[in-house]
């Protein structure tokens, strides 16, 4: 059978140039480590010894996990400060399991631990880590009550990642595809990888989805008009952008961990996107900062601050934008350069101003 | 208005006060911050006099250069110092809080009028402002709430009224300016209020602008707070390394605060009124609905004022949220320029008082209901402290209830010479009475008679100072402090018990370690022991026989190690003093029989008059000052007469061990004698330097006594000759424009009457 160039292009190469923009832009975007940084993200039944309230002086929990690679460098853990600053010290250990010493030791002072965030504690690489259990602890050596950290019950509690540097994995290339599946299998263990994944696998998934079923209702000039004259949306009865839009924010609301100002800037310039196609009012963002904040202490109460913070952070970004987008409306027709002028204009024209020009042209 | 409104109005404020009766009861609150009340007159007047000096030791045996903390409280410290004379202890702090109360009222009331006629409304709107809940964390200070509101009035009417000059809004928007200062957290924090206001009513009325008032205005302001911009501006010259401690202090650690709390307009600080996950939620719907009303707002015309106090308002949030909207990069790169803003997750918050006031009348100008219901919210608060009346936070102390032995050592009145003391585990602990009278930990502040040598407040101390307060914290090895910093008492806590509420953390561990302390010292054959139940007081038995603070050192030790603080290796026979092995200008051989007799006033600790005897004119010798070294102590060359001005007013004491001796003189309110000091030749600068690790050394050489065998010197904070000269400038300033006012005023009512 001969297949056509087209055809070519629509099955295969668009497809595969899809899924290559989701998985570059999912690895280089999405995650949050290096490129060359494998990380495993771990949940509260991988600890031996749980203890999610007040960490006291000699009091420990620890953890056991398997080694999924090689170079093992970093274990990572989530800790609650309870929004203070506490003078505690931690001790660190990890060694392999049935040995008996310590492969590291060591002690942190705990004021630069982040509250509902994850401390970084490195050891020396270990190059052979592949298949080995691993056994930590983390002991409080004076904590006591309110001067004390915890382990956060949010998962992942903790993360491991391995350390593989790029002159390795060049000099080295056999081992790059296992370097690459293990990346990406275990990244999707981390549930923010997995959503910002997915908003870089909408181009994708909405192409096969035409492909598949609408392409019959929609074949590709219409798609062009539609790029083209992205106007036509404007029309009274089609809000599917906005449908697409208020759906992935939903979902970082209910599925994020944290969201910050510099990492949502992709879906905030979106939003003034669709201020601008369907010519919306300020009223319109400041009703979906309405209903952020809203959702905010429905949330509290049934104890999900994680959620009940996004509310609360895309109530925030909502009212910035329709403060910025009302202040926009009211100066667009004022011309505030222009303005500017006239102001000078009128500050040089001040009666005291021509006094002292006066003044100042006559001095010798 | 009609006198039926009048009476409702009385009515309804009346009955507000009445369920905050608990601000009537007897008593005073000693909450953390705000036991900075006064004890003893004696008290209320060092506080004052501490505005007009610019090196100050109130409540620590060691000292510091205030800088901008200088003259900036001199209005509610004034007013403080004025209803304590009057009022004393219980009544007093009742006054003080009801003047803010009123103060806040008329000011937002008449700021209000600037952009709203109908005077129901402002009413409502004055009383949701002065009730807002920021008004109870405040503890009492509620007149910081008048800054704001009473800068712009006045700023308003001065620049824009169209009588011309006007004398009285100028010293309106003095005395609001000197509010702003008067609390370092708020300088930053309502400036991001005042600034954009002034810009908006500036650029609304720009054809008003006169030049002659804007150049009053600024001379003015110039002359008035000639001694805050001094204090202020020699800091950042001397490169001193206490002028952003704050700014360093902070800029280690990242707080970050949760984003749902930002829009909890019911911020709970340091009284603690509002906490929990129902307060919290509780405060997002009652924004929540404001957002509701922003809303519906919007499809009206934007006016300027109502995105004014918008964006405002989001300045506040953002501030609040710092940490977790743009992460830690930003955060730590902001927090080195606004430490007074985003230190702490309320600082922030406080300055939302007026955009969050003036926004809810914007919103609900038509539809009057909306603002019943806002005022109701903000009623049921105001009510909250009535409903929960045995709230920890705002029990009210009653002196009485203090055991005799805390009375007689830190309360009664005391203006003799303090005494060094040292508290083992700080100068504040929970003790046992605190917890039978349910009330917040009672910290002892301003020592008269026995304050300590501790000093490791980093944002006010640092370098050796605070290094060595922390480092000896908690130690039992005290005997060579008699030297370094004239030690005479040690005080060991009897009745210390677990942390309850704030104040510091004293657990199971801190009562043991008290009580080791206590075997410790018992054992100490050079202390005498007098115990009681509450604590523990022992003292150096030879020590009325040596003072340490000014003395003539006989033998150098050299040493950097701080060690030998803790040591015992100190003879005080020798009269020791602890150089470096690289101090400069350090002669082979000093003279070892000097004596010093010295004038000292408690209450001028800036200044210290010296007679030195016994020189012998071959030899150099040193002299050393155990108080915060500085290269600004300088050492004058003065007259007999000079010294012989200042009589004493007590006996004088003689140290046989230290060879020296002292009387105290009577201080002056304001000093002007001083001035007369900069024609007076200094001992050289070279030949000054850190001695005893923290404190000043003196070299003076034949050169200095000219072949005399006793000298006259004077030994001050230089800066603060320069002080007097600008709080001199100021106060005529000031007077000046009070007699324009009063001239203004007389005119307007003859012109009245013509």
């Amino acid at each position: 059978m001969k297949i056509s160039f087209n055809r070519f292009v629509a099955f295969g190469i668009t497809p595969f140039l899809l899924m290559f923009l989701w998985l570059i832009l999912s690895l280089f975007f999405a995650s949050k480590y290096s490129l060359s940084v494998i990380s495993v993200a771990y949940n509260k039944t991988s600890l031996v010894s749980l203890k999610t309230d007040e960490l006291l002086a000699k009091q420990k929990v620890s953890a056991r996990f398997r080694a999924i690679a090689n170079n093992l460098g970093i274990v990572s853990v989530r800790f609650k400060t309870y929004g203070r600053i506490n003078n505690d010290e931690v001790v660190f250990r990890l060694r392999e399991e049935g040995k008996k010493n310590w492969y590291y030791d060591h002690t942190y002072r705990v004021d630069q631990f982040q509250d509902d965030d994850y401390f970084t504690f490195g050891l020396p690489i270990i190059s052979n880590s592949e298949g080995k259990t691993y056994y930590f602890e983390i002991e409080s050596t004076k904590g006591k009550r309110g001067d004390a950290v915890s382990i956060s019950a949010t998962s992942p509690v903790f993360i491991t990642q391995y350390q593989f540097t790029k002159q390795k994995l060049l000099a080295n290339k056999t081992i790059i595809p296992d370097f690459l599946i293990k990346k990406i299998h275990y990244s999707f263990s981390d549930i923010n990888f997995t959503i910002s994944a997915f908003i870089y696998a909408l181009p994708f998934l909405f192409y096969m989805l035409w492909f598949f079923y609408f392409k019959k209702y929609l074949p590709p000039i219409q798609i062009k008009n539609l790029i083209v004259k992205y106007k036509m949306y404007v029309s009274p009865d089609n809000y599917i952008l906005l449908y697409v839009y208020i759906f992935v924010f939903i979902l970082s609301i209910f599925f994020k961990n944290k969201i910050l100002l510099s990492e949502e800037i992709i879906l905030i310039f979106l939003w003034l996107g669709l201020i601008r196609i369907y010519i919306l009012h300020s009223s319109v963002t400041f009703f979906l900062a309405l209903a952020s904040l809203s959702i905010s202490p429905i949330f509290l109460i049934l104890n999900s601050e994680i959620i009940a913070e996004n509310a609360a952070m895309w109530a925030y970004l909502f009212l910035l934008i329709g403060t910025i987008q009302a202040i926009y409306g009211l100066y667009k027709k004022a011309q505030p350069l222009r303005a500017i002028q006239l102001l000078l204009r009128e500050l040089s024209d001040n009666r005291y101003f021509k006094k002292i020009k006066k003044v100042w042209d006559r001095l010798p | 208005m009609r006198k039926s409104n009048i009476v409702k109005i009385i009515i309804f404020v009346s009955l507000l006060l009445l369920v905050n009766f608990f601000l009537l009861r007897p008593g005073f609150w000693f909450y953390q911050d705000a036991g900075f009340w006064p004890k003893t007159n004696h008290e209320a007047m060092a506080l004052f006099l501490q505005q007009f000096h610019i090196f100050t030791n109130l409540g620590y045996y060691m000292g510091s250069d205030q800088g901008l903390l200088s003259f900036t409280r001199i209005l509610p410290v004034g007013f403080t110092t004025f209803v304590f004379y009057i009022l004393k202890q219980n009544n007093s702090q009742i006054v003080f809080t009801f003047t803010g109360y009123i103060l806040s009222f008329a000011s937002f009331y008449l700021f209000s009028g600037i952009f709203f006629k109908e005077k129901r409304l402002r009413y409502i709107m004055s009383l949701v402002y002065v009730f807002n809940p920021l008004s109870y964390t405040l503890q009492g200070y509620v007149f910081y709430n008048a800054t704001v509101p009473l800068f712009i009035y006045s700023f308003y009417k001065y620049f824009f009224n169209k009588e011309g000059f006007r004398a009285k809004y100028l010293l309106l928007n003095i005395f609001a300016s000197f509010i702003w200062v008067s609390y370092i957290r708020f300088v930053q924090g309502y400036s991001f209020i005042i600034f954009p206001y002034l810009i908006y009513l500036t650029l609304r009325n720009r054809r008003e602008i006169r030049l002659n008032k804007i150049v009053i205005f600024l001379f003015s302001y110039l002359l008035i707070f000639a001694p805050v911009i001094f204090a202020f501006i020699s800091q950042l010259l001397e490169r001193s390394d206490t002028a952003f401690n704050y700014g360093n202090l902070f800029g280690n650690y990242i707080i970050k605060n949760k984003m749902y709390d930002a829009f909890n307009i019911f911020q709970s600080v340091g009284a603690k009124l509002y906490e929990g996950k129902w307060w919290s939620t509780l405060g997002l719907i009652v924004f929540a609905y404001m957002i509701y009303l922003i809303t519906t707002f919007s499809k009206k015309k934007h006016s300027v004022l109502y995105l004014l106090n918008l964006s405002l308002i989001l300045i506040g949030i953002t501030m609040y949220g710092l940490g977790n909207i743009f992460g830690d990069t930003i955060y730590l790169q902001v927090i080195h320029f606004l430490p007074f803003i985003i230190n702490g997750p309320y600082w922030a918050m406080y300055i939302l008082g007026v955009p969050y006031v003036i926004l809810i009348g914007l919103l609900t100008k038509d539809r009057i209901k909306h603002l019943y219901i806002f005022t109701f919210f903000l009623i049921v608060l105001a009510t909250f402290p009535l409903l929960n009346l045995f709230d920890f936070q705002l029990q009210k102390y009653n002196i009485d209830s203090v055991p005799t032995a805390y009375k007689t050592y830190f309360i009664t009145s005391y203006t003799s010479i303090p005494e060094a003391s040292y508290y083992f585990l700080r100068d504040c602990w929970r003790a046992e009475f605190m917890n039978e009278a349910n009330v917040p930990t009672f910290c002892i502040n301003y020592g008269h008679h026995y304050p300590p040598i501790i000093f490791d407040n980093p944002r006010v101390v640092s370098g050796n100072t605070n290094d060595i307060s922390q480092f000896l914290y908690a130690t039992t090895h005290i005997n060579n402090l008699r030297i370094t910093h004239n030690l005479k008492n040690i005080f060991v806590p009897n009745d210390m018990v677990k942390t309850k509420g704030p104040g510091p953390i004293t657990e199971t561990k801190e009562i043991e370690m008290a009580k080791n302390a206590n075997l410790e010292f018992e054992e100490n054959k050079l202390l005498s022991a007098d115990n009681n139940q509450n604590f523990s007081n022992y003292v150096f038995v030879d020590k009325d026989k040596y003072d340490f603070l000014i003395y003539s050192p006989k033998t150098i030790i050299f040493s950097q190690d701080f060690n030998i603080l803790t040591g015992d290796t100190l003879d005080m026979n020798t009269r020791p003093v602890i150089l470096p092995k690289n101090s400069l200008q350090i002669p082979d051989a000093i003279s070892n029989n000097v004596k010093i007799e010295y004038k000292i006033s408690p209450l001028e600790p800036y200044k210290y008059y010296l007679h030195v005897t016994n020189i012998d004119n071959v030899n150099s010798f040193l002299i050393q000052f155990n108080q915060k070294y500085s290269p600004i102590w300088q050492m004058k060359l003065i007259s007999k007469a000079y010294y012989d001005e200042k009589s004493c007013i007590s006996d004088w004491k003689t140290f046989t061990i230290t060879n020296n001796s002292y009387c105290q003189y009577q201080n002056s309110f304001l000093d002007l004698g001083n001035v007369a000091l900069l024609k007076k030749r200094n001992v050289s600068e070279l030949k000054h330097f850190q001695g005893n690790f923290f404190s000043n050394t003196w070299v003076v050489s034949p050169q200095d006594s000219q072949g005399e065998n006793e000298l006259y010197l004077v030994i001050i904070y230089a800066k603060q000759i320069y002080y007097i000269y600008t709080i001199l400038i100021a106060g005529i300033t000031l007077m000046g424009l009070f007699m324009i006012f009063i001239i203004q005023e007389v005119q307007k009512k003859i012109r009245r009457h013509i």
